[in-house]
C-alpha cells in the first residue's frame, strides 16, 4: 500500500517552469516504487491528452489537474469528475482571456467536481467548510504556518513538493528557464519566481522525512487520489451542426447542393456521377460529416480561389461543392481514401487559400460561430538547439556578436538528437579548428538539455476548431498576441481529443496567380478566370515542366524536383502527380530506381499481390495510401489497421505504436508465406513514409495549381516573376528570382518614385522593382507616397515631393540611395538630394522673408558634393535593396577571371565526364547525412549564364564546409557528371574568385617594382 | 605669437616599454594581453602582430587563431605608468607645459622657446635624441601649431624617428588629401557613414565647405567640423597636475555578469579611491559610475554625496543600488570605473553630530586597514567581498 501520492506535479509543459518530459516522469513515478502520477501543469492543460496516452502506454494511473496561479493567489485543481473537467476548463479559460481574474471569487462559482488545493490565505478563507478542499504543504518551503492555519480553521492539510523537475541535479536547469522566462540574470533571480531546491521527484519514504509528524497530510494524498478517477473520453465525435438544421435536413440539403455542382462541372448528371454521389452521401450520412462538407463549403464560397488539400480531393462531393478542383472520376482518385465505413474519427478537410486573404476567411469564420464556438489551433513552440544556445548564452551575459559566431555554425544542426553537443563539435567538420573555451562547454550542455523545453503558444498556421456548444467545456481557451482565440493544444492533441478540426491554410502560390491573372488583365486587356485555367494539356507548358525550368513555378522548384524533372523527362500531369508525391525526404533511393523503370528498364512487383496495387507507380510506394493498401494486401491488415500504420508514421510521437504494427505487419506477411527478406524491403519502403508524405489526391490537387502557375511563367513571364518576388516566400531567395528573370530575357528597372509601386510590376519584357524591397522604408511613408501619386499625378523633383507630403528623413535617404529620383533630380547628384534632406531635417526660421540675411541663405544652398563612384553605387544598392542590381556580383571581378579557363553553366553538357572550373554565385544549400552518418550538400550556384548544382561529397565537405560563405564568388573545380539525364558538378576543390583577384594584383605590383 | 606644439607618439607604447626589458621579443609579433581567460581582449598589439592581422580589442582566442607565433605578455600598468612618467620628465626639460595624452602620447607646448633652443627643429631633434638615450624609447614626431594637426603629423610619418613638421598657415593645405576619419572628431562611426553618403571623402572637401552650410547638417558639431578640416586647435596643453579628480578603475580579465563578483570590484574600487582621498585629506561631492558591457555598450550615472565623505562599507551601502541600476542588462561588464570628482579639502573632522554607532565601527575598521597596508603593504589585508 502508497503511504504517498504526488498531487502537485509540473512537467514541461508548465511553460519554462517544469525540466521533465511527460514520458521521463512517468517512469521514473513507477522506477521510485509509485503507481500514480498528478500532472498539474502551471495555468494549463497543455499536455492533458498526451498525458492520458503516455500514462497508459506505461501503465501508470493518471490523475488530471492544473495549478492556477495569478501572483497573489495559487491553488492546485484536481479533476474529480466530467464537471469538474469542464469547470477547470472554464476557469482556464477566464484566466487567459478575462480582464480581471480573482482565483478565490471563480472558485465559489465552478469548484465542483474539482479537488482543491492550495495555501493561499483567501483561497482557503473562501472555501473552507467545502468537501475536498485542503490546505497544501509544499515541502522546501515554509509550511508550518500553513498548518497551523489548518489546524485553527479545521481544513485538512496535504502534502506536496511541488515538483518541478526530476532529480536534485536539474535544479539548475530550473533556475536558468526561469532566468530565460524572467529575462534577468542567474545572480538577480527573484527567490519567489524560483521553485525550492527540493522540488523533485521524491519517493515516499524521502517525503515522509520532509513531513515529520503530519502523518494526516501524507494519509491525505491517498484519500484525494481515490477521488480522482476521471479520464477524458478520446475519441468522441463531435457534430458540429450547421446553421441549426437537424441531421436528416443537413443530408438533404448536401444533395441538393452536390447536385447542383454536378451540373455546373460535368454538364450534368450521369448514372457514373449519380451512382458515385450517392455512395459517398450514404456514407457521409451514416457518420454524420455531413455538417462539416457544409461548413467547408460555406467557408469555400468566400473566395474565387482555392485549392482543397489532403484526401479530400478523392471525393466527388468534395469536387461538386467545389472545395477540390480533381475530378475524381477522370483521374481515378478513390473515395475510400478519404471515408470509409471502418473509419472513426472525423476526416480532414483541408483548404489553401491565397496568402493574403486567409486572415479575411477566418475572419469570417469566427463572426459567424463566434468567439464562444470556434478557435484556432495552437502550435507548441519549444526551443531548438540554436534558440536555446542562444537564449542560455544570453543568461551567461555574453556578446551577440559572440552568440551569433556560434549559432550561425550550429544552425544545420538543430535536429541533432541525443549525441552531445560537445562531441558533435569535436568531430563535425563544420567545428574544425573551433576551440570551444569557457563557458561555452557549460552553455552548450546546459542548452542541450534546454532543447524542446517547451516555450509558449503560437498560432497554428491554419488549424479552426469549431463546436455545438462552448469550446471552453471542453479545452481551455487562451489568446495569442495575434489578438485570436487559440486552444490550448496543439493540432496532434486536438485531433486525438476528438475535437473537429478544419485547416485552413495560407498559400502563397494562389496569390502568385492571382496577381500575374491581374496584370495580364491591366496589361493585355485579356480576362482569364482562375477556375477556368485549366492548361493540363497545353505543349509548351507541358514542355518547360519536363526540362525543369520551373524557378517561381508553385511545388516543382526546388532543386531536388527540377532534377527530377530533367531526369524523368516527362511533362504530363499523371508523372507530375507522382512526382510532387515521391519527393519525400526519406524517398532518395526509391527515386532513382523509379527513375530507372521510367525510363524503361523492367522490373518485378516487390511480390505478385502488389502487382495490382502499384502498377501506375512502377511497382514503387509513392502515395501514402499505398502503405494502407499494401498493409491490408500483403499482411492482412484491416482498413483502420492500415490507416493507423499510416497514421503513426506521420505522427511525432509513433515511435511505440510504429514497433507493435511493425511486428503485427511481419507476422502477418509471414502468414501469408512471403520471404523474410521482402517483408525487410517492403517494412523499409513503408519506413521512407516518415515525417512528410502525401496521398493521390492531394498531390493530384497540388498538380493543377503547379500546371496554371507554369502556364503562367511559359507565356506571361514578366508578370508571374513579378507576382512570385512580390508574394514573397518562394523556395528561393527574391535575388536569385531576379537573376533567373534576367536569363529570361527580361529587363530589370530599378525603383523609381514614379514608376514603381509597392510590388514588382511585370510588363511585357520589363520588371520594375517594387517599392517594398526597399528596406527600412516605413510602411507610412510608402503609403503616402503612393496616396498621393494617385490623387495629384508624377512627381517632378525632390523639393516638390517635400511639399507635397511630409516624409520622414530617414524614408527621403533610402529612397534616394535606391535611385528612386534620379529621374527627376534636376542635375543634382544622390550626395546632393542627400544633403538637401539633411539640411532641411533642422528647423529653419523664417528664411524666406529676411533672405537678405546673407548667413541663412548660404545654408540653403547645397554644396557641390559630385557623383558617387561605382562601388559606393553598388555598396548602396546593397544596403537599401539587400543585393547589387547594376550588375551580377560575378561580373565584378574581371581581373580575377583572368587566364582562368572555366565552363559557363549552360555550356555544362559539353563537358560531361571532364574535370572543369567553374565560376558561381551562392544559391541554396541542402545538407543531407549518408548512410554512415556523413555530412555532405547538395548546393545550386549560378553564373551569368543559367543555375547548376553542384555535389559537395563528405570528404569535400570536411575540407570546405567552414569556408562557404553566401556572398563571396566562388571559383568551383570538380568533375561534370551526368546522371541519367540531370548533370551536377561534383566538386573536389574549391576557391574564391576575389581572393584570386588580390593574388594576381600582388603579382602584378612585385613585378612592377622588380621589372 | 605663433605656437607651437610637438607631439611625440610612441606606438604600441606597453610592448615597446617590455622590449626594454626584454630584447629578445624585438622584430616578434607581440602582444600584451592578460591571460587569465581566453576572453581577455587585446590591450596593445606590436607593428609585426598587427602585420599577421591581430589588433587591439581583439579577443586573444581569435589573435592566436591568426598568428599562432604570438608572443602574449601580461600587462603591467606600473611599469607603463614608471616609463610615461620617465619620458615625461625629459620632456619637462623642454618645456614646463608637457601633457601626457594616452599610453605613449605626448603633448609638449614649445611656444616661447625658440630664443632658447634656435630652430623648433633641431630642438624636436634633440628631443628626441634625448628620449631615445635614455630612455631608448623611439617615437615618431610631429609638430605643429597645434595638438589637432601635431597629433595628425605624428600618424603620418612613415618611418619611425622621423619628425612632420607643418609650417605655420599651412595647416589646411596639409590636412586636405588626408581622409576625413583622421580628424579626431570623425571618430563615431555615425559622422564617418554620413560623411561618406555626402561624398565627402578628404578634410580638403569638407574644408571647402562653409560653417553655415555644415550647420545646416550637423548643427552646432559642424563648427567644430569645418575647425578641425581646416587645422583650426585652441585647445591648450595642459599638464596633468591641474586636473582634479580621482579616477579608480578596473578592467576585468573575464569578463562577467556575476553580481558577487562585479559588487567586490566595486567594493575595491570604492576602497581605493577612498584611501587616495584620506591621504590628499580631500572629500568629493560627486561620484560617477562607468561600465561598459562586453559589447561596448557604456553606461553611466552619477550620484550626489550629501554630508562629511562616507566610510567604504557605508559608501559602499550607498553606491550598491546605484550600480544595480546601471548594470540593466544581463550582459556581461567588461570594465568598471569610478570617479570622484567636485573635489576640496576637507574639513577639519569636528563631529557636530553624533555617528550612527555601526558608522564609527566601519571608521574605525578603516583606519586599521590604513594602517596594516601602510605597515605590510597593499596586499596584506583585504575585505571578504573583493577576494573573488
Amino acid at each position: 500500500m502508497e503511504s504517498f501520492i504526488h498531487l502537485h506535479t509540473h512537467s514541461q509543459y508548465s511553460m519554462m517552469r517544469g525540466t521533465a518530459k511527460l514520458e521521463t516522469l512517468c517512469k521514473a513515478v513507477l522506477n521510485r516504487g509509485m503507481d500514480t502520477l498528478t500532472v498539474t501543469e502551471t495555468n494549463g492543460l497543455y499536455g492533458l491528452i498526451f498525458f492520458q496516452q503516455i500514462a497508459e502506454e506505461t501503465g501508470v494511473r493518471p490523475i488530471f489537474g492544473a495549478e492556477i496561479s495569478t501572483g497573489e493567489e495559487r491553488a492546485v485543481l484536481l479533476v474529480q469528475t466530467s464537471e469538474g473537467y469542464a469547470n477547470l476548463c472554464r476557469m482556464l479559460t477566464l484566466r487567459h482571456t478575462a480582464e480581471e481574474f480573482v482565483l478565490s471569487s471563480e472558485l465559489q462559482n465552478y469548484s465542483t467536481g474539482l479537488a482543491v488545493l492550495s495555501d493561499s490565505r483567501t483561497v482557503l478563507n473562501t472555501m473552507k467548510g467545502r468537501p475536498h478542499v485542503y490546505a497544501e504543504l509544499i515541502g522546501g518551503r515554509n509550511w508550518r504556518p500553513v498548518l497551523q492555519f489548518a489546524r485553527e480553521n479545521t481544513i485538512p492539510p496535504v502534502a506536496t513538493n511541488a515538483v518541478h523537475f526530476l532529480d536534485p541535479d536539474d535544479y539548475e536547469l530550473h533556475q536558468l528557464m526561469r532566468a530565460i522566462d524572467l529575462n534577468a540574470k542567474l545572480s538577480r533571480l527573484p527567490e519567489r519566481e524560483t521553485a525550492p531546491s527540493s522540488a523533485w521527484l521524491k519517493n515516499p519514504s524521502q517525503m515522509r522525512d520532509a513531513f515529520p509528524n503530519v502523518v494526516d497530510a501524507l494519509e491525505n494524498t491517498i484519500r484525494i487520489a481515490e477521488t480522482c478517477q476521471w479520464r477524458h473520453p478520446c475519441q468522441s465525435t463531435l457534430d458540429a451542426g450547421f446553421e441549426g438544421m437537424d441531421s436528416s435536413t443537413v443530408i438533404d440539403t448536401l444533395r441538393k447542393k452536390c447536385e447542383r455542382g454536378a451540373i455546373r462541372r460535368y454538364g450534368s448528371v450521369t448514372p457514373e456521377v449519380q451512382k458515385r454521389l450517392d455512395h459517398e452521401l450514404q456514407i457521409i450520412g451514416d457518420k454524420g460529416f455531413g455538417s462539416v462538407f457544409l461548413m467547408v463549403e460555406d467557408i469555400v464560397r468566400q473566395s474565387p480561389r482555392t485549392c482543397g488539400r489532403g484526401s479530400a480531393a478523392a471525393s466527388i462531393v468534395s469536387y461538386t461543392l467545389g472545395i477540390t478542383h480533381v475530378d475524381p472520376l477522370r483521374h481515378n482518385l478513390f473515395f475510400e481514401r478519404f471515408l470509409n465505413p471502418g473509419r472513426i474519427d472525423p476526416p480532414d478537410i483541408d483548404v489553401d487559400f491565397a496568402w493574403d486573404e486567409r486572415d479575411d476567411i477566418l475572419d469570417y469564420v469566427f463572426e459567424k460561430y463566434g468567439p464562444e464556438r470556434s478557435a484556432m489551433v495552437a502550435n507548441h513552440v519549444g526551443f531548438r538547439l540554436r534558440a536555446a544556445v542562444r537564449e542560455v548564452a544570453k543568461v551567461h551575459g555574453l556578446p551577440e556578436n559572440e552568440i551569433k559566431l556560434v549559432t550561425d555554425r550550429l544552425s544545420h544542426l538543430w535536429s541533432w538528437g541525443t549525441v552531445s553537443i560537445e562531441d558533435v563539435i569535436a568531430s563535425h567538420p563544420l567545428f574544425k579548428g573551433m576551440t570551444l573555451n569557457p563557458p561555452w562547454p557549460e552553455i552548450l550542455r546546459q542548452a542541450q538539455r534546454m532543447q524542446g523545453a517547451f516555450r509558449y503558444l503560437s498560432v497554428h498556421c491554419g488549424g479552426v476548431v469549431i463546436v455545438p456548444d462552448k469550446l471552453s467545456n471542453h479545452v481551455p481557451v487562451e489568446i495569442a498576441p495575434k489578438g485570436v482565440q487559440i486552444v490550448q493544444w496543439e493540432k496532434d492533441q486536438t485531433e486525438d481529443s476528438g475535437l473537429i478540426k478544419i485547416d485552413l491554410l495560407g498559400n502563397r502560390s494562389l496569390a502568385v496567380i492571382r496577381d500575374a491573372l491581374a496584370a495580364i488583365h491591366k496589361n493585355t486587356g485579356e480576362v482569364i478566370q482562375y477556375a477556368d485555367l485549366n492548361p493540363i494539356d497545353d505543349p509548351d507548358t507541358q514542355d518547360l515542366i519536363c526540362k525543369g525550368d520551373t524557378l517561381g513555378v508553385f511545388y516543382v522548384e526546388s532543386p531536388a524536383t527540377r532534377q527530377l524533372q530533367k531526369k524523368a523527362g516527362t511533362g504530363d500531369y499523371e508523372h507530375l502527380v507522382i512526382h510532387s508525391s515521391i519527393i519525400r525526404p526519406a524517398a532518395n533511393t526509391y527515386i532513382n530506381a523509379y527513375v530507372r523503370r521510367l525510363r524503361g528498364e523492367p522490373w518485378e512487383p516487390l511480390h505478385p499481390v502488389l502487382g495490382d496495387i502499384l502498377k501506375d507507380t512502377y511497382g514503387i510506394m509513392v502515395y501514402q495510401e499505398d502503405v494502407t493498401r499494401v498493409a491490408m494486401a500483403l499482411a492482412g491488415f484491416s482498413a483502420e489497421e492500415g490507416d493507423g500504420l499510416r497514421k503513426s508514421l506521420s505522427k511525432k510521437r509513433g515511435g511505440q505504436k510504429l514497433k507493435a504494427y511493425r511486428k503485427r505487419f511481419a507476422a502477418g506477411a509471414r502468414a501469408r508465406g512471403v520471404f523474410p527478406e521482402t517483408i525487410q524491403n517492403i517494412w523499409e519502403m513503408i519506413l521512407s513514409f516518415s515525417g512528410y508524405s502525401f496521398c493521390k489526391p492531394h498531390s493530384a490537387s497540388y498538380a493543377l495549381v503547379s500546371f496554371k502557375s507554369a502556364w503562367l511563367r511559359r507565356h506571361y513571364p514578366a508578370e508571374f516573376m513579378a507576382a512570385v518576388i512580390s508574394n514573397r516566400g518562394g523556395y528561393y531567395s527574391t535575388f536569385a528570382y531576379l537573376t533567373e528573370s534576367r536569363r529570361m530575357g527580361l529587363v530589370l528597372l530599378p525603383p523609381d518614385i514614379n514608376g514603381s509601386r509597392e510590388p514588382y510590376i511585370g510588363c511585357g519584357q520589363s520588371i520594375r522593382i517594387g517599392l517594398m524591397q526597399l528596406k527600412g522604408l516605413k510602411a507610412s511613408a510608402l503609403d503616402a507616397i503612393l496616396q498621393n501619386r494617385e490623387t495629384h499625378g508624377p512627381f517632378c523633383s525632390l523639393d516638390e515631393l517635400q511639399r507635397r507630403i511630409a516624409i520622414d528623413p530617414s524614408d527621403l535617404r533610402i529612397l534616394i540611395k535606391a535611385g528612386c529620383f534620379d529621374r527627376i533630380s534636376q542635375g543634382k547628384s544622390r550626395a546632393e538630394l542627400l544633403w538637401q534632406v539633411m539640411a532641411g531635417r533642422r528647423p529653419k526660421k523664417e528664411s524666406v522673408q529676411t533672405s537678405l540675411n546673407l548667413f541663412q541663405e548660404e545654408a540653403v544652398r547645397v554644396p557641390e558634393l559630385g557623383r558617387y563612384d561605382f562601388h559606393t553605387l553598388l555598396l548602396h544598392e546593397v544596403e537599401v535593396l539587400g543585393f547589387p542590381i547594376s550588375v551580377h556580383p560575378l561580373e565584378l571581378y574581371r581581373e580575377g577571371l583572368r587566364g582562368l579557363n572555366y565552363v559557363p553553366a549552360n555550356q555544362m553538357s559539353n563537358h560531361i565526364g571532364k574535370k572543369v572550373a567553374m565560376i558561381g554565385w551562392w544559391v541554396t544549400n541542402k545538407l543531407v547525412y549518408t548512410k554512415t552518418e556523413e555530412p555532405m550538400s547538395f548546393i545550386s550556384f549560378e553564373d551569368t549564364t543559367a543555375l547548376y548544382e553542384t555535389i559537395f561529397f563528405p570528404d569535400a565537405f570536411h575540407r570546405f564546409c567552414r569556408h562557404w560563405t553566401q556572398s563571396r564568388p566562388y571559383i568551383l573545380y570538380g568533375t561534370i557528371e551526368d546522371d541519367l539525364g540531370a548533370l551536377s558538378l561534383h566538386v573536389t576543390d574549391m576557391a574564391f574568385l576575389d581572393a584570386r583577384e588580390k593574388q594576381r594584383k600582388k603579382i602584378q605590383n612585385y613585378k612592377r617594382i622588380a621589372g | 605669437m605663433h605656437r607651437h606644439v610637438l607631439h611625440l607618439r610612441v606606438d604600441a607604447f606597453p610592448v615597446a616599454v617590455e622590449r626594454l626589458r626584454d630584447s629578445s621579443l624585438r622584430a616578434r609579433p607581440v602582444v600584451v594581453c592578460s591571460r587569465h581567460s581566453p576572453r581577455s581582449l587585446i590591450y596593445a598589439a606590436s607593428p609585426e602582430a598587427r602585420a599577421e592581422g591581430v589588433f587591439e580589442h581583439q579577443p586573444l582566442t581569435l589573435a592566436l587563431k591568426r598568428c599562432r607565433r604570438l608572443v602574449i605578455l601580461p600587462p603591467d600598468a606600473g611599469l607603463y605608468e614608471r616609463a610615461s612618467r620617465a619620458v615625461s620628465k625629459i620632456l619637462c626639460g623642454y618645456s614646463p607645459l608637457v601633457e601626457p595624452g594616452g599610453w605613449g602620447r605626448f603633448f609638449v607646448d614649445m611656444s616661447g622657446t625658440s630664443r632658447l633652443y634656435g630652430s623648433m627643429q633641431d630642438a624636436a631633434y634633440y628631443l628626441r635624441k634625448e628620449v631615445v638615450d635614455s630612455v631608448r624609447l623611439s617615437g615618431t614626431l610631429g609638430m605643429a601649431s597645434n595638438k589637432l594637426v601635431s597629433s595628425v603629423a605624428a600618424q603620418v610619418v612613415v618611418s619611425r624617428g622621423d619628425l612632420y613638421a607643418v609650417p605655420q598657415g599651412s595647416e589646411a593645405s596639409f590636412l586636405a588629401p588626408l581622409r576625413v576619419r583622421m580628424l579626431p572628431v570623425v571618430q563615431s562611426k555615425t559622422e564617418r557613414s554620413l560623411l561618406a553618403e555626402f561624398n565627402i571623402r578628404t578634410a580638403g572637401q569638407l574644408a571647402g565647405i562653409s560653417v553655415a552650410q555644415l550647420a545646416s547638417v550637423f548643427g552646432k558639431f559642424g563648427g567644430v567640423l569645418h575647425r578641425q578640416a581646416l587645422g583650426v586647435d585652441p585647445r591648450p596643453v595642459l599638464p596633468p597636475s591641474t586636473k582634479s579628480f580621482i579616477l579608480e578603475e578596473h578592467t576585468l580579465d573575464e569578463d562577467t555578469n556575476d553580481d558577487a563578483i562585479l559588487l567586490g570590484i566595486l567594493y575595491a574600487l570604492i576602497e581605493r579611491a577612498c584611501r587616495r582621498m584620506r591621504e590628499k585629506s580631500a572629500v568629493s561631492k560627486t561620484v560617477w559610475l562607468h561600465i561598459r558591457y562586453s559589447d561596448g555598450m557604456d553606461a553611466t550615472r552619477r550620484k550626489r554625496l550629501e554630508g562629511p565623505m562616507p566610510v567604504d562599507p557605508v559608501l559602499f551601502r550607498i553606491l550598491k543600488p546605484l550600480f544595480t541600476k546601471t548594470d540593466y542588462r544581463r550582459q556581461r561588464i567588461r570594465y568598471i570605473s569610478l570617479t570622484f570628482t567636485d573635489l576640496f579639502a576637507a574639513p577639519d573632522q569636528i563631529e557636530l553630530f553624533p555617528v550612527a554607532p555601526q558608522d564609527e565601527k566601519a571608521r574605525n575598521l578603516v583606519r586599521a586597514m590604513d594602517a596594516i597596508r601602510v605597515r605590510f603593504g597593499e596586499t596584506a589585508i583585504a575585505t571578504g567581498r573583493v577576494m573573488h
